[in-house]
């Protein structure tokens, strides 16, 4: 198909392109000394008020719920950072530029899963009333001490291998937009590892919502910035066009875009449900939160953002195509943009927003996995429990730990298809479990550990079977074949797990009797490892 | 322009509008939360 019409802004020699957007001199460095000293004033600010708050962690639950008392504009600030990172506006933005208007189609999904999530309080308000850290915990409640060991062995492992592509793509994003080149990547992502390891480390959820909320202030004001940008470069009949001419009907309607289709939007819409009240960085919010009404409002009020969160970054990803053409790296080609037109001063404010953006999703899902890899398998390992010190180590180490494979593997992968499929089939790893467990544990009474097992371990299986045999395609016969198309593992996860816990506690009710929790109006002690927890439910109602 | 892009223009500027009218609130309100949840802390001996 022929290449869509370029803008007049790119087109070389033209006098009235701004400062850095000839294409010629994309390849030199864009930051100017306003732009270093934006930059580096705000990295000062930042991780200065991540360490002092510090003072503040004294417990346990202080160091990884914040003491419960987050109410709700801290909480939508801090979710909503946790929620968008660079590796957000890197794979949304490659999104626009390979599919062109139809990829629009996610962000509606996704406000709705979590809209549906907010509204009716599904599984994170029995869980904020079970006072949980971790989802897992909730495994032992209602199952087995074991399930929660295999549930937070999957959470780990997805979570992590979630994870592993952020540090690249931040690295591929600011090395464009700076201007530095991809020899840049490499010392670009270290020292966003070492920054953020930081001050989670010694802060943890206190560090985490107080420079969230910073982050997501200076983040807003870098998309603003940024969209601004590109609105005054672009003639918006030219992005139509480009659309049109690049992706033909499929630009424009997901339904008959190659890459979409109705398979692929039932998956994003169930995962974003499941994802929306049970991956754990976001959960962990609710969890937080002071009340479980002001839980349900803060999942509420972000939802409403989740729309402008895709379509934004999108939109330039759209832009992009239109004024660079189809001849760009996908990955590369939206920050190169940003990096061409953005004004001096302002792509200071811009890279800074983009850093807080990742350093408030760093700061989160490292908190979030180093806690889990704590309390929900190493202790489980153990016969006696850990003292809140030693736990409170232990999730300092593994996030250490997990800093460093960051590193690793994001140098050594190559993420199959694209960066947004990657993410939404590891995070199906345990969402798609975990929906099946949790949900049936809370709201359905014959949930035993047999359909808890059969959940967990089918959820976790179509995604790593396409994960592995996506490697080596040509050792797959062709009956099985089916499972290296992202869209179909995707679903079939989802389906697999909730057959399994159906079939699996059906099938043994009579050896495994279901443990029922608090079926009538009495206060019950129950006990999680060594802690003796009060829940209160209504009459009738089975947590 | 196509009628498909005029529409999702459409979406995508409401979108738009309602997160950043959303982020602005969030930033004003939120330094009240802020406070209250440090002052609490440090009342509480931390």
């Amino acid at each position: 198909m022929a290449a869509p019409r370029c803008s007049k802004a790119v087109q070389p020699d033209h006098e009235g392109w701004p400062r850095r957007a000839h294409p010629d001199k994309l390849d030199h460095v864009n930051f100017s000394s306003l732009d270093w000293t934006i930059l580096i004033v705000y990295l000062t600010v930042t991780i200065a008020i991540g360490i002092w708050v510090k003072r503040y962690v004294e417990s346990l639950s202080g160091y990884l719920v914040a003491g419960r008392r987050i109410k709700v504009s801290l909480g939508v600030a801090t979710f909503a950072a946790t929620e968008i990172g660079t590796i957000t506006f890197m794979y949304f933005g490659e999104l626009g530029y390979v599919s062109g208007f139809s990829c629009f189609v996610i962000g509606i999904l996704i406000m709705f899963a979590y809209m549906i999530v907010g509204k009716t309080g599904f599984i994170i308000v029995p869980l904020r009333k079970l006072r949980v850290m971790t989802i897992p915990e909730f495994y032992e409640l209602r199952y087995s001490r074991r399930v929660r060991l295999l549930g937070g062995v999957l959470l780990f492992l997805g979570g992590v291998l979630n994870m592993g592509i952020f540090l690249k793509f931040d690295g591929i994003f600011l090395s464009e937009v700076i201007g530095f080149g991809p020899q840049a990547i490499t010392i670009i992502m270290f020292v966003m590892v070492l920054i953020v390891v930081t001050y989670t480390v010694l802060g943890g959820m206190f560090s985490v919502v107080v420079t969230d909320f910073i982050q997501f202030v200076v983040l807003s004001m870098g998309m603003l910035v940024a969209t601004v940008a590109v609105l005054l470069q672009l003639d918006l009949v030219q992005l139509s066009t480009a659309v049109s001419q690049q992706y033909g009907e499929g630009g424009f309607n997901p339904l008959v875009n190659s890459r979409f289709g109705w398979m692929f939007i039932v998956w994003i819409f169930v995962s974003n449900l499941a994802a929306g009240a049970l991956w754990q960085p976001g959960t962990s919010k609710a969890l937080a939160s002071e009340s479980p009404e002001v839980a349900k409002k803060v999942f509420f009020y972000t939802s409403l953002t989740f729309a402008g969160r895709a379509m934004v970054p999108m939109f330039w990803g759209i832009a992009a195509l239109a004024l660079l053409g189809p001849g760009e790296s996908s990955t590369s080609a939206m920050p190169k943009l940003l990096g061409a037109l953005t004004p001096r001063g302002f792509l200071g404010l811009l890279v800074a927003g983009m850093l807080a953006a990742s350093m408030s999703t760093y700061s989160s899902y490292l908190l979030a996995w180093s806690s889990v890899a704590t309390r929900d398998v190493v202790a489980c390992l153990r016969r006696n429990d850990l003292s809140p010190r030693t736990q409170i180590w232990l999730t300092r180490s593994f996030a250490v730990s997990i800093g460093c494979f960051l590193l690793v593997f994001g140098l050594w992968y190559q993420i199959p298809d694209t960066a947004f499929q990657y993410l939404f089939i590891t995070g199906a790893m345990y969402t798609a479990g975990a929906l099946g467990c949790v949900a049936a544990g809370i709201y359905w009474r014959k949930a035993n550990n047999a359909g808890a097992y059969c959940s967990l371990t089918l959820g976790a299986l179509a995604p790593a079977g396409f994960l592995i045999l996506e490697k080596f395609p040509e050792l797959v016969p062709s009956w099985l074949a089916f499972v290296t198309d992202v869209n179909v593992s995707g679903l079939l996860s989802f389906v697999l797990a909730i057959t399994g816990m159906v079939m699996g506690s059906l099938l043994t009710q009579k050896f495994l009797p279901p443990k029922v929790l608090c079926t009538d109006g009495e206060l019950q002690d129950l006990e999680v490892g060594s802690r003796s927890i009060l829940i209160q439910e209504k009459p009738k109602e089975t947590v | 322009m196509n009628t498909g892009a005029i529409v999702w223009l459409i979406i995508f500027c409401v979108s738009a509008i309602v997160f950043f009218v959303i982020a602005g609130v969030v930033a004003v309100k939120g330094i009240g939360d802020l406070r209250i949840l440090l002052r609490h802390s440090r009342d509480d001996g931390a």
